[in-house]
């Protein structure tokens, strides 16, 4: 009994959240992303919300949501966009123009489904 | 797969700027060899193109179009500095050396020993430099000589340090970055000679290419791109061009007044050497101000190759190869010296893609032109070269006037430029494989409109007076690899790719080309056929070039990526708003840390021992 009530405890709190808030897709769904680049998002993702594991769930349900929107193959171009518009040098600007910003618009649109679904 | 990291070393950094640290010697050191002795030894990268030629081709071939598709990553090295990699590490021996950009940290790493940090070496350089360099804050490698490293920084002073321990041998400032002058190229070691050059044409530095003493670094001469006989190193009766001398005071009197003193015509690109003839080759780059219609004239020796006599600077001949600059189409792209044979007979050639789309072949002993082709068939400034000696215009490009800014004045809005200012190659550098005869091009196939306007100069400030906006050329693509014949003009094979090609080529005797993409894939490629055998994701967009050693029997490729900052992925997850109040603007600051994840060296090999 006294073990139940441990584990109740336990794990009481965190299904909670997870039915509240984490929408994720089901493991499997969409995975043509390597763990690296998930986890990449999943680090940015905690610098910004807390280094708790809260936005530890957030942050894998949010990429996850990402990752079964858009093709892994767009992630990488939007994520190119996103990072060389940064640069500061002429090769920055080729990310300035109206297709650049049309490359980014997919990945923006499957991070605001990410947002409502799970935070 | 090993990982090597700086971070630990790097903490310490910020006490110690300007000191080496150095981890305690385990491996016995044998005495450093010289650089034709190291460079001789086909399992070293002894100079930033490989070899004097430029020609970036290796003849390791363990590592061939059979087995490139098994290559797996052997280990890596994280810089811990952020923004754009170019450039190459060296190898000489069991040491690789590489450099990161600003703050230029020089790392030793020992090969025999799990790429352990022999030492490591940052500048102390003033932060000021960092806005006045116009390109990112990159430095595109180190070259090596007689034991010693040498450094190029980007407040554009030259140093040497110990090959073996790091420890500072002598420091030369070439030009003050006050003034605009920075340092981002490579130099070059020539018997007891370092070469190096200046980067600054957007703030109006007189350009000059620089010979140091390697024994103690003083200043032998330098020769600039555009001012009087005397300061370019022109003889008037011996210096020629496109066959004949270029006469007295040929760079004065193309300018208005004394506008030369702030003309640009900087030299940040790549050096090569003949040492048969003994001359030195390099391009200058664009001439200042942007706006055209404020310099009226050729702006000689703007947009130039220059061959020059290393040991007394004077120029043998020069071609200028964008007269009166329009674009911004800097001539500075590697000369790529290669013997072809040409209507059957064997020419020295100086093989030259510019930014301006046409890629160049002259005789490289004389200067003489021997051919001129577009290698983008979307260039559309020029309609071709003048190739009749004859005519007045020889050797001339022939300008459309609908794609010049210079022609109707300012405040003009040019549309449909192609190439965009990048150019269609910038300095990312082709290679050339002797076994198929082609020279392997990562080029931008980048469009633009572009709108001039007067500025005035003040020395340290931006010079430049041009609004522009760049999109991709015909197709809806960026980049083109392309296997390019430069006597014939034929594209043997492309490969497309959606964003600039802007990472520099490596040809090997395996028939493998090499070259990595700004999504941060390294790709090895059939040399014949264009067939992609092996493509990975590296962590970050490539803009350096790929190079190769062996050690220990292998064959490695290796190649630095690294670009701007961390994506940042729109606003991440949770910060949608970044006006909610402070939280979110501690939120922001830290999503910025994060790109502290900065770049990596990716090295490559074969499985199995």
């Amino acid at each position: 009994m006294q073990k139940l009530l441990v584990l109740l405890l336990i794990t009481f709190p965190l299904a909670a959240f997870a039915a509240a808030s984490c929408n994720a897709p089901a493991a499997g769904v969409a995975n043509d992303y390597p763990t690296s680049a998930r986890a990449d998002y999943v680090f940015a993702c905690m610098a910004v919300n807390g280094e708790t594991h809260e936005a530890l769930d957030r942050c894998s349900c949010a990429i996850d949501v990402v990752a079964s929107i858009l093709p892994y193959k767009d992630y990488v171009s939007a994520e190119t966009v996103l990072g060389m518009q940064q640069e500061r040098s002429y090769l920055s600007m080729e990310f300035r123009s109206d297709e650049a910003k049309k490359i980014v618009r997919s990945l923006h649109e499957a991070e605001a489904e990410g947002e409502v679904r799970c935070f | 797969m090993r990982l090597r990291e700086s971070w630990v070393a790097f903490a310490a950094l910020g006490a110690l700027a300007g000191a080496v640290i150095a981890a305690p010697a385990a491996s016995a050191q044998t005495a450093m060899p010289s650089l034709s002795q190291a460079a001789a030894n086909t399992s070293n990268w002894a100079m930033p193109a490989l070899n004097y030629s430029v020609t970036r081709y290796s003849p390791l071939d363990q590592i061939n179009a059979s087995n490139a598709g098994q290559l797996q990553v052997a280990w890596t090295f994280s810089t811990g500095v952020l923004r754009g990699h170019e450039g190459q590490p060296l190898v000489i021996g069991n040491t690789m050396y590489l450099v990161t950009p600003f703050p230029n940290t020089v790392f030793a790493l020992d090969l025999n020993n799990d790429e352990r940090i022999i030492w490591q070496y940052t500048p102390t350089q003033n932060p000021e430099v960092i806005p006045v360099m116009c390109c990112d804050t990159v430095n595109r490698g180190l070259a090596y000589g007689e034991g010693k490293i040498i450094l190029h920084q980007a407040d554009n002073t030259v140093v040497a340090l110990d090959a073996e321990t790091g420890k500072v041998d002598w420091s030369t400032p070439l030009a003050s970055y006050k003034e605009g002058a920075t340092g981002t190229g490579a130099p070059l070691v020539i018997g007891d000679k370092v070469f190096a050059g200046v980067s600054g044409g957007e703030f109006g530095v007189q350009g000059f290419m620089a010979a140091l003493s390697l024994a103690d670094g003083h200043i032998l001469w330098k020769a600039y791109s555009e001012g009087p006989d005397n300061q370019i190193l022109f003889d008037p009766n011996t210096t020629m061009s496109l066959g004949k001398p270029v006469g007295a005071d040929s760079s004065l009197k193309t300018w208005k007044g004394d506008q030369w003193k702030i003309g640009g015509g900087d030299t940040w690109g790549w050096i090569s050497y003949d040492p048969k003839l003994n001359l030195l080759y390099y391009g200058s780059g664009n001439p200042s101000t942007w706006n055209p219609t404020q310099r009226p004239g050729d702006n000689k020796w703007s947009m130039t190759i220059f061959a020059r006599d290393p040991d007394t600077g004077v120029a043998k001949w020069v071609y200028q190869m964008t007269p009166h600059d329009q674009w911004d189409y800097d001539g500075i792209n590697e000369m790529i010296l290669a013997d072809l044979t040409i209507n059957g007979q064997q020419v020295p050639a100086l093989v030259h893609f510019d930014r301006n789309g046409l890629a160049y072949v002259l005789n490289r002993a004389t200067g003489a032109l021997i051919a001129v082709h577009k290698y983008d068939p979307a260039v559309n400034w020029t309609t071709g070269v003048d190739m009749n000696p004859s005519s007045p215009n020889y050797g001339r490009p022939a300008v459309v006037a609908q794609y010049a800014p210079g022609s109707h004045g300012v405040n003009v809005n040019y549309q449909g430029i192609c190439p965009a200012a990048l150019g269609s190659k910038d300095e990312q550098p082709a290679s050339f494989d002797p076994q198929t005869g082609l020279f392997y091009v990562p080029t931008n196939h980048v469009c633009m409109d572009y709108e001039p306007y007067p500025v005035a100069y003040t020395a340290g400030q931006p010079y430049v007076g041009a609004t522009l906006s760049m999109f991709p050329g015909p197709g809806g693509y960026m980049g083109r690899f392309i296997a390019f014949d430069p006597v014939t003009g034929n594209t043997t094979w492309q490969i497309h790719d959606q964003f600039s090609d802007w990472g520099g080529a490596l040809t090997t005797a395996g028939g493998v080309v090499f070259y990595g993409t700004l999504k941060g894939y390294l790709r090895a490629v059939d040399a014949k056929t264009g067939k992609i055998l092996y493509n990975f994701k590296t962590p970050s967009g490539i803009i350096g070039n790929v190079m190769t050693y062996m050690h220990g029997g292998k064959q490695y490729i290796a190649v630095l990526s690294g670009v701007g900052g961390w994506a940042g992925i729109g606003l991440a997850a949770g910060l949608t708003d970044p006006h909610a109040g402070l939280g979110a603007v501690g939120g922001y600051a830290a999503l910025k840390n994060y790109t502290a994840l900065g770049g990596q060296l990716t090295v490559f090999a074969l499985p199995g021992s």
